[in-house]
């Protein structure tokens, strides 16, 4: 495995990497210091996950976030000092994975760069029949979602919770049991990282995403998927 | 020091005021062919009109070359000289021209302080008066005195008026540029001593981490000991460091709260369960005492979360050695009710109105020499009030302490509309 840590600091780097080599023993940690450099490395060297702080000289880490995701869609988490909710709101709109809040203790880092890769890995395809509700078509074989047969790009988060949703259809999901499904149970409290992926959902299935005709709120509860 | 010349169409407020400029002329003009008094007029209208445009275009040119002409006052007073003149070549007391000081002062009162603009006025009143006298075109004394009496209170009325309100939006906007300087110096504060101090602490912490992890059975007791005051430490600054940036975020209102659906009871149990490895050091007893079936409250988890621990972690330091503490829930009309009990010392009745303000710090905190700077409370009463709850404590010395919260069960403002979630 193979991870890009992007920071300005040269001992944050260094405790990182003692984290991973402690834990993890086999990966090789890359690093960066500045935005262009990290988009550098990312396009030569493919790492498996990046961990990005904000504060970076020049370029900062929204800014390299945004520029990486025109090419790439490596899982990245963001590594900071900043735990704002807008910071994290932000992160996550531009197309974060996860968010991890300086000073971190090393396992819960190497905990959560875990759980996104597992997350990367992406769901075993099935072999059952597609789920079919208006124009939403969910083909679970190949993966592949289409609305009035447009195919549609889904990242792997956003494809799990479509996944649980739409196998749920016509059930009420509590937020709790989304995040713990699509997240992990140690994300049960984080509404935001399921409010901004409702959004990306409900952006590119929706005909009109403010008036949802799929992913149908359940006030103070959760969400549903509209039965076929 | 370089001094630019002006650009001949300025931008801004300065646009909005030439713009008047021509308006006034125009509206000058318009009057003149109305109000038929103005027949007897010393010169025609028109090279009258021409020269005021003449006066105007050369007024956007003559900055350029004199310096002192960049002067507000001085530019506004050259107004006046020439709408005077106007006014005299006009018919005096007749001219329509008179509109001409009425947009002159409305003009000073972008540019000019109260007491400069009304200063403008009395000139342009004095010459107004004198342009009508020399006039040959003359009136009965009533009719004269009716004529310039009304005039000259209208400008001093505009005068007046026109800047008193222009200074009050100016000192409104000055108030307002103020107010988001002083929140955008709070939150380039919160960056870097965030930045400044979580930085460092990462690394030590980090670094202290792994020690301990890599740290064998048969290592010196010694440097094991040596290491683990280091991490105590370093938990101790990374909770002062929290404390701070939460308590400068709160004063510049820049926490938002991200309220969702919870089970309190749950929660509570989940927050209650983290500070065990703590009960266990000092062999104490937590109770917990939550009510079931009660109604799911929106709350923003991460603060309330902050808030509980912070109750939490108080009790536990007061409390002595094997002492009692108790967390409870249970449900009021309209609220939840949360309370943390413990049977340490109490706290004087004297102290208690205090409690909650900022950087206060007990008797009982400075007599056992317990950490603290005075936060812990002082934030836990701004996040339940961001909730719309209240805190409040009941104690007796010697009869230990009872914090108690309140979370409403009606959605507040602050709460999403339901298609947030």
């Amino acid at each position: 495995m193979k991870l890009l840590i992007v920071d300005e600091e040269p001992d944050v780097v260094k405790v990182v990497r003692a984290a991973f080599r402690a834990q993890e023993p086999n990966w090789e940690v890359l690093a960066a210091s500045s935005g262009p450099e990290a988009l550098q490395i990312i396009e030569s060297e493919q790492p498996d996950l990046v961990l990005l702080d904000v504060v970076l000289p020049g370029m900062d880490g929204f800014s390299v976030l945004r520029e990486l995701r025109r090419f790439s869609d490596v899982p990245v988490i963001m590594l900071t000092v900043r735990d704002d909710e807008v910071s994290k709101v932000t992160g996550l709109e531009l197309g974060a994975d996860d968010y991890i809040t300086k000073p971190f203790g090393y396992l819960e880092l190497v905990a959560r760069v875990r759980a996104v890769l597992r997350r990367a890995e992406g769901l075993p395809l099935s072999y059952e029949e597609p789920f079919v509700c208006g124009d939403v078509r969910v083909d679970f074989s190949t993966r592949q979602v289409t609305v009035k047969g447009q195919a549609v790009e889904l990242t792997n988060t956003e494809y799990r919770l479509l996944y649980h949703l739409v196998r749920n259809a016509g059930r009420p999901m509590s937020h709790e049991a989304l995040l713990a499904r699509v997240w992990g149970h140690e994300y049960t409290d984080e509404i935001n990282y399921l409010k901004v992926y409702i959004s990306r959902l409900r952006a590119k299935l929706e005909p009109d995403p403010q008036h949802p005709q799929y992913i149908l709120t359940e006030y103070g509860f959760g969400y549903r998927f509209r039965a076929p | 020091m370089n001094r630019e010349a002006p650009p001949l169409i300025p931008g801004g407020i300065d646009r909005i005021l030439l713009i008047l400029r021509w308006l006034a002329l125009v509206l000058a003009i318009g009057l003149s062919f109305i109000d038929r008094s103005t027949e007897g007029v010393f010169v025609g209208i028109f090279p009258l009109v021409g020269g005021i445009a003449a006066y105007n275009l050369v007024i956007l040119l003559l900055p350029r070359f004199l310096p002192w002409l960049r002067q507000p006052f001085n530019v506004l007073a050259l107004d006046v000289l020439v709408s005077t003149l106007a006014v005299y070549l006009n018919g005096g007391y007749h001219s329509a021209f008179f509109i001409l000081y009425v947009f002159v002062l409305i003009s000073a009162a972008f540019r000019l302080s109260v007491m400069s603009s009304l200063l403008l006025a009395n000139l342009a009143a004095f010459l107004y008066i004198a342009a009508c006298l020399l006039n040959p075109a003359r009136l009965s004394t009533i009719e004269a005195t009716y004529i310039t009496g009304t005039k000259l209170t209208l400008l001093l009325i505009v005068a007046l008026l026109s800047s008193l309100l222009l200074e009050q939006l100016r000192r409104e906007r000055e108030e307002t540029a103020r107010e988001r300087a002083l929140a955008e110096a709070q939150a380039t504060f919160v960056s870097v001593v965030s930045h400044e101090l979580r930085t460092p602490l990462t690394c030590i912490k980090t670094s202290i981490e792994l020690l301990q992890a890599t740290e064998t059975q048969d290592a010196d007791e010694g440097r094991r000991e040596l290491i683990q005051t280091i991490a105590n430490h370093v938990a101790r600054l990374e909770s002062l460091v929290n404390d701070l940036l939460q308590v400068t975020r709160l004063e510049a209102e820049q926490v938002v709260l991200t309220p969702q659906p919870t089970d309190m009871a749950l929660f509570l149990k989940r927050v209650a369960h983290s500070f065990t490895p703590l009960l266990v050091h000092k062999s104490q007893q937590l109770e917990l005492d939550l009510s079931a079936g009660l109604p799911r409250v929106w709350v923003d988890r991460t603060q309330i979360e902050q808030v509980i621990s912070n109750l939490l972690s108080n009790a536990i330091k007061f409390t002595p050695q094997g002492g009692h503490i108790r967390l409870a829930l249970h449900g009021d009309k309209d609220a939840l009710v949360i309370s943390v009990s413990d049977d340490g010392p109490g706290i004087p009745l004297e102290e208690q109105p205090h409690i909650f303000e900022k950087f206060y710090v007990g008797h009982q905190q400075k007599a056992t020499g317990g950490v603290g700077v005075g936060l812990g409370l002082y934030i836990a009463r701004r996040l339940v009030e961001l909730h719309g709850g209240r805190i409040s404590v009941k104690s007796m010395p010697g009869q230990g302490a009872t914090f108690t919260f309140t979370l409403p069960l009606e959605r507040k403002a602050h709460q999403p509309r339901a298609n947030e979630f």
